[in-house]
C-alpha cells in the first residue's frame, strides 16, 4: 500500500499494539517496508506484551509446520464401523 | 532390501488397514467432521485403487495416498467455501468485538510468558487436540485462510486465488486468526 510520508512518520510515532501484531502476522506473508520495520523496532522495545506476542507467533508457525508434516501423535482413528463401510465399498469396485 | 520387497507386494486391499488410520486424522483435522472425513478417506482410496499403476515404487505409500487425500480436501474446500467477500471493514469491526485491544489499540490483557516451550510439547497428544480445538473456533473465512495458508502451505499467491480473496483481505485473516489462536492456545495451555 502506497503511503505519504506524512503517514509513515505518524504510523512510527504512533503505532499500537493492534497494529504491531499486524505487522508482525503481514511479515509472514511479505516483507516489511522501512518504516514499517522502523515503527515495529520502536514499539517493539518499549512493549513487552508485543514482544511475547511477536514470539508466540513464530513459536504458532512452527507448530502448524510441524502440523502440516504430520509430526503428531495419531490422534483420531477410523471407527470399526468407518472402516467396514469403507471396506465394503472398495469390494463393490 | 525388505523394504523394496514389501513395496512390490504392496496389495491395496491392505491400504485401508496401513494407512486408515492415519489418513483419517489427516481429513479430520481438517474439515473438522467425521463424516466428512470418513467420506474423503473413502474418495481418496477409490481414487487410489483406480490409479494403482501411478504408484512410484520408490515414494513413500503413506505419502503417496496422503497426497491423493490433499487434493480431494482441497476439492472439497472449493466447493464450499463461501462465495461472498468479506468485506474488511466488516472483518476489522469484528476484530474489535474479540476485545483483545482497548480502543487506545493497546492490549486489553497483555500476553502471558507462556510456561512451556513449545518444543516440549510436541509429544503430547493432548496438546495437539487443544491445537485442533482450537482452531475448529475459529470464524469460516478465518479458519479456511489459516488452513489454506499454515496448515496446507499454499503461497500467498496461490492462497489469494484459491480463495478469491485480495491479498489485503487475505492478511486481514491471518492476523485475525494467529490472534485468536494465540490468545486461545494460552487460555488452554500455556497459562502459567
Amino acid at each position: 500500500m502506497r503511503r505519504t510520508w506524512f503517514q509513515k512518520i505518524r504510523m512510527i510515532l504512533t503505532l499500537t499494539c493492534d497494529q504491531s501484531s499486524r505487522l508482525v502476522s503481514d511479515s509472514q506473508e511479505r516483507e516489511l517496508e522501512l518504516h514499517e520495520r522502523i515503527a515495529l523496532r520502536l514499539h517493539m522495545a518499549s512493549c513487552k506484551g508485543c514482544r511475547r506476542m511477536r514470539l508466540q507467533f513464530k513459536q504458532l508457525h512452527k507448530i502448524a509446520l510441524r502440523f502440516r508434516k504430520g509430526k503428531t501423535p495419531q490422534l483420531a482413528g477410523l471407527s470399526k464401523g468407518s472402516r467396514e463401510r469403507i471396506q465394503k465399498k472398495i469390494e463393490e469396485k | 532390501m525388505g523394504q523394496t520387497y514389501q513395496l512390490k507386494t504392496s496389495d491395496p486391499s491392505d491400504w485401508l488397514n496401513r494407512h486408515g488410520d492415519a489418513l483419517y486424522a489427516y481429513a479430520l483435522s481438517r474439515v473438522s467432521r467425521a463424516d466428512l472425513a470418513e467420506d474423503l478417506v473413502q474418495d481418496a482410496l477409490l481414487s487410489a485403487l483406480r490409479n494403482a499403476d501411478t504408484f512410484q515404487e520408490r515414494s513413500q505409500e503413506r505419502t503417496w495416498l496422503i497426497g491423493i487425500l490433499r487434493h480431494k480436501v482441497i476439492d472439497y474446500f472449493r466447493a464450499h467455501r463461501r462465495q461472498t467477500q468479506l468485506e474488511e471493514s466488516e472483518l476489522e469491526k469484528q476484530r474489535g468485538t474479540l476485545g483483545l485491544f482497548n480502543r487506545r489499540g493497546r492490549w486489553a490483557e497483555q500476553p502471558c510468558k507462556w510456561k512451556d516451550d513449545p518444543a516440549s510439547v510436541y509429544e503430547q497428544k493432548e496438546f495437539w487436540e487443544t491445537y485442533d480445538a482450537c482452531r475448529k473456533r475459529l470464524p469460516r473465512t478465518i479458519g479456511e485462510a489459516y488452513i489454506i495458508r499454515e496448515l496446507e502451505g499454499f503461497s500467498v499467491e496461490q492462497a489469494c486465488k484459491f480463495l478469491d480473496i485480495t491479498a489485503t483481505n487475505l492478511s486481514v485473516r491471518l492476523h485475525r486468526a494467529r490472534l485468536a489462536m494465540r490468545e486461545c492456545l494460552e487460555q488452554h495451555w500455556f497459562e502459567a
